[in-house]
């Protein structure tokens, strides 16, 4: 309930954090009287590279939505609990409302618009499309990225691992019962990793598309 | 022919831009942008009720970038602004004028180039308040003495007939709606045993993931806004009302919302940021916060005080019962949500003497408006929870003290109607039976842990006088548009709409494009809300499709020369009948016919009004019953009060299923919507001030909180052919289904939503029974 997923979205969270301590003294001036001047940084989105300015308190939300258009990006809640803004992150599910965008330098960066490949979707992408697992669907790229991930780290998830999994992100519209129809689905398919490694299409080790 | 005989339906995903859905390409309000655009911020009221002394704005002029800084008074002293809004009463300032009435209220508007300006500029405006008395309960500000929030009565606004405004200037009452039907006293003294007990529900957040967010333009006498609105023609209207323009004048552009359930009906800040554009003369977006969207509207929480008079059988010989709805600051849609929330107080329930009374109260807390099941979750949870407190007190299965109760076909509702396609037996037939209902009932113990079932029947009227048109265009090949002012939510109408647009003309639902709404373009439609869009909205666009198959047939027949009597119309051609190769194709049709396009209009009005002294029908109900029923089972921790809902059966009558999988998805949403309103939602206020006013703090449901086994019946009688919405059928019945399984588990009755662990173990103390 609450709590379980309270803990979900700081586990989350987590690598943000690692990243707080290990970054910091690299990062922008902190506390300075003058008012916050733009850094100029490369963010790996999706494989390609981009170049843009970004105040120091402008987050990987902020960036990618706003900045870079990629629309798939949603705010939800803007504190980390309801995973609409999910992004992967050296494919790993973060909340880009968390994480502020120059610490996501260097970083590569998946969202739902770098999954789908040559007109063809992911096959979590299609599982969600065959189950219609969404109502409004303001959290579906969200809980794609989310499954995709789990089905990356977790083989052969249980239903209850599923859910375990996906306990950070909401879905008001109530989809949910689809939802976990789709991820069976997807799971059942075989393991994206095992799937694209033999096809043309080149995945990394986390069954993310180059 | 049907679209299945025509073989492609089966090949249309559950929703028409399920691509689009699982890309993120949905093009949702907040994705819009124009040149030039400003960003709006507002100034929100830190008191609940309070005289504005002074507002100070220099120093937020002063950031970079802020275009414009607007206060309540200056808006008051413009004479090309009426700066008050509200579907019933415009009651509701663009900006406070003289004085704040809840915590969150806006007051002071800022644009600038960037966001950032904006915060911060709002940050830096200061405001001085003169605190006044305040109230925050319904039922305290009943009571004389109680401070009163509107002095001056409100304008009216005339933009809906279907409820009789009796809001009394100088109270805090908004609206009241009675019913008096038989003689009260007559049927209390026919009883063997009369009950009374008490219901509250508080208010709760609706919680679209997308939160509203507007953008408007303002130029030369006419105002665009793309909006995520739920009632593109209310706002449209509401805005031609405060810049005193021509409906013609303001276009209001909806696209796909990312969920409503309520929350985006009637206008809410599309007259602020459209003024701000006004005075900026620049575009101008405003999207709300998290924070700020659950000051910006709630669910009414609501009192009800119920005494129902029963024969020593179970018959039930007369209900008197008064409910206090918490409205809020502003009346919003509030004066016709107590209209639900007087005969939901009857329930689907064969009450010969009826004495209702509901009010409509405001007090100093954000405003209530719709929300979905509208005034029946309220009611439903009363009546639901009562019967079974009431077949306990009688000894009696409360399975049948409901099926001895519930209306059958033609019997009259609480309004004095007759119901139509009147379900309630079967549908909670249906529900006992799927969860294995017994009585006595048989809790089940293990360790620590009690599994009991609980059930429940609900029932809605649809809104009566309501009226949607569509228009349907055929093209020179063939294809059709569909143009409807249905807003699509999440709840799959556009499709739907496809789907029926298909199937009267047996084309290919592919060879259908359904509009989004563009007040401009698309024909007028009262509201998407109150699971009407399927059945209201669908049948203007069968309406209108037939008017363009009629058409088809008339050219037909003057261009094969044969009476359109001996035409047919077969899988997108007209054909002569036992002549299957004199046939024209649609396309030719409208080509040889030099029609350009073909174009047919169609329209639905409901009955059902309601006389405004005795509150019953004045003639046939408006049709279309929302009925419900759902059975619960749970598992107590009894030494935590943790609560798990282990399986729910949620059934509904559904008429003739359009999109099975819709049906379904919004069946099961309304169920992820009642454990968590049941179990954990609950907005928390102290003296005005919201305290938890994120989702860290308020719990909504996740995936771990549905039914372990969740089982959706749609009752169908598609031989009649009639479509129902299932929007928010379910959603009344699951809150009691739930709260009544824990009683049986426990033995602890929570008569106040929402049933929280603290509640348990207080009661499993106060009953003596619980761990130690």
């Amino acid at each position: 309930m609450g709590m379980e997923r309270a803990d979900r979205a700081t586990k989350k969270t987590k690598g943000t954090e690692a990243a707080v301590t290990s970054e910091i003294v690299a990062g922008p001036p902190i506390g300075a009287e003058s008012p916050p001047t733009e850094l100029a940084i490369t963010l790996r989105v999706n494989g390609a590279e981009h170049q843009v300015r970004v105040l120091p308190g402008h987050t990987l939300l902020d960036v990618l939505r706003n900045k870079l258009k990629l629309r798939s990006v949603r705010e939800g809640c803007g504190i980390g609990m309801c995973g609409a803004c999910t992004v992967l992150v050296e494919g790993e599910p973060i909340s880009s409302c968390l994480q502020l965008a120059w610490m996501a330098q260097s970083r590569e960066i998946t969202t739902v618009e770098g999954l789908s490949q040559d007109g063809q979707l992911h096959p979590v992408q299609q599982a969600f499309l065959d189950k219609t697992a969404f109502q409004c669907s303001y959290c579906t790229p969200g809980f794609v990225l989310a499954t995709v991930s789990l089905l990356t780290s977790i083989e052969d998830p249980s239903t209850e691992q599923i859910k375990d999994y996906l306990a950070g992100n909401l879905c008001r519209c109530g989809s949910y019962v689809k939802i976990v129809d789709a991820v069976l689905a997807a799971r059942d398919q075989g393991n994206p990793r095992k799937r694209h490694s033999s096809t043309a299409s080149p995945v990394d080790e986390r069954g993310v598309h180059l | 022919m049907t679209t299945d005989e025509f073989g492609d339906r089966r090949d249309i995903p559950g929703m028409i831009d399920a691509w689009d859905r699982v890309t993120g390409a949905v093009p949702f309000t907040i994705n819009q942008e124009i040149p030039g655009m400003l960003h709006a911020k507002l100034v929100r009221s830190l008191s609940a009720h309070a005289r504005i002394a002074a507002i100070r704005v220099d120093r937020a002029r002063r950031v970079p970038g802020v275009v414009t800084v607007l206060t309540g008074a200056q808006l008051a002293a413009r004479r090309d602004i009426s700066p008050y809004f509200g579907p019933f009463l415009r009651d509701q300032p663009i900006l406070a004028e003289n004085k704040v009435r809840f915590v969150g209220e806006p007051v002071v508007a800022v644009a600038a180039e960037t966001i950032e300006s904006a915060e911060e500029a709002a940050n830096l405006v200061e405001v001085e308040y003169e605190d006044l008395p305040a109230v925050f309960d319904p039922v305290a500000a009943f009571e004389e003495g109680s401070p009163i929030l509107h002095e001056e009565p409100p304008k009216m606004s005339s933009l809906f007939v279907d409820v009789t405004m009796r809001n009394r200037v100088g109270t805090n009452v908004a609206n009241v709606y009675s019913i008096r039907k038989g003689d009260i006293e007559k049927g209390f003294a026919e009883a063997d045993h009369i009950f009374e007990d008490v219901f509250s529900s508080p208010a709760v957040q609706h919680v679209p993931l997308e939160t509203h967010v507007c953008v408007a333009s303002v130029a030369r006498g006419s105002i665009t806004v793309w909006a995520s609105t739920q009632t593109p023609h209310v706002v449209r209207a509401q805005l031609a009302e405060i810049f005193g323009l021509p409906l013609s004048s303001v276009r209001v552009i909806v696209s796909t919302l990312g969920g409503g359930y309520g929350a985006k009906t009637y206008p809410k800040i599309e007259p602020v940021t459209a003024v701000l554009a006004l005075v900026a003369q620049r575009p101008v977006r405003l999207h709300l916060t998290r924070e700020e969207e659950f000051v910006t509207v709630t669910k009414h929480a609501a009192t009800v005080r119920m005494k129902t008079g029963l024969r020593r059988d179970g018959t039930i010989t007369a209900r008197q019962s008064t409910a206090y709805f918490n409205t809020g600051a502003y009346a919003d849609v509030g004066p016709r949500v107590i209209v639900w929330g007087g005969f939901g107080q009857g329930g689907p329930y064969r009450i010969p003497n009826l004495f209702v009374d509901t009010y409509s109260m405001y007090t100093n807390t954000p405003p209530a408006g719709a929300f979905r099941g509208f005034g029946i979750n309220q009611t439903a949870w009363a009546h639901e929870v009562h019967i079974d407190m009431i077949a306990e007190r009688l000894g009696m299965d409360p399975l049948e003290l409901r099926m001895k109760n519930v209306l059958e076909e033609g019997e009259a509702f609480a309004t004095g109607d007759p119901v139509e396609n009147w379900h309630s037996k079967e549908l909670l037939q249906s529900v006992a039976e799927n969860i294995g209902w017994t009585y006595p009932v048989a809790p089940h113990r293990n360790g620590s842990r009690i599994r009991a079932k609980g059930l429940s029947v609900s029932a809605s009227r649809a809104i009566p006088l309501a009226v949607s048109t569509a228009a349907v265009k055929m093209n020179i090949d063939g294809s059709v548009n569909v143009l409807s002012s249905s807003v699509e939510m999440g709840q799959g109408i556009q499709t739907a709409l496809a789907l029926l647009a298909a199937e009267a003309l047996t084309v290919a639902p592919s060879q259908v494009h359904v509009s989004e709404v563009d007040t401009d373009v698309t024909p007028y439609d009262q509201q998407s809300s109150a699971s009407r869009g399927t059945y209201s909205m669908g049948a203007a666009v069968q309406a209108a499709a037939d008017e363009v198959k009629g058409q088809l047939l008339q050219l037909a027949s003057e261009e094969l020369e044969v009476s359109p009597a001996d035409l047919e119309v077969v899988a997108g051609h007209v054909r002569v009948k036992g002549s299957p190769d004199r046939c024209l194709s649609f396309s030719e049709i409208v080509r040889k016919s030099r029609s350009g396009n073909l174009m047919g209009q169609g329209r639905y009005r409901a009955g059902g009004a309601l006389d405004p002294d005795t509150g019953l029908s004045l003639g046939p109900g408006p049709g279309h019953w929302h009925q419900a029923a759902g059975a619960a089972e749970v598992e107590v921790d009894i030494e935590t009060g943790h609560v798990d809902v282990l399986r729910f059966n949620a059934a509904v009558f559904a008429g003739r299923v359009i999109n099975r999988v819709q049906a379904e998805l919004q069946t099961e949403g309304n169920v992820a919507f009642g454990v968590s309103q049941a179990l954990f939602e609950e907005m928390v206020f102290d003296h005005g001030q919201l305290q938890n006013t994120n989702l860290g703090d308020y719990m909504i449901s996740s995936i771990k909180d549905m039914p372990q086994q969740l089982n959706v019946t749609l009752l169908e009688y598609p031989e009649r052919s009639e479509i129902h919405g299932v929007g928010e059928t379910a959603l009344p019945s699951i809150m009691p289904a739930i709260a009544n399984a824990i009683y049986n588990a426990t033995g602890v009755r929570v008569t106040d939503l929402p049933v929280t662990p603290e509640k348990v173990l207080r009661g499993l103390r106060l009953n003596g029974n619980g761990a130690s």
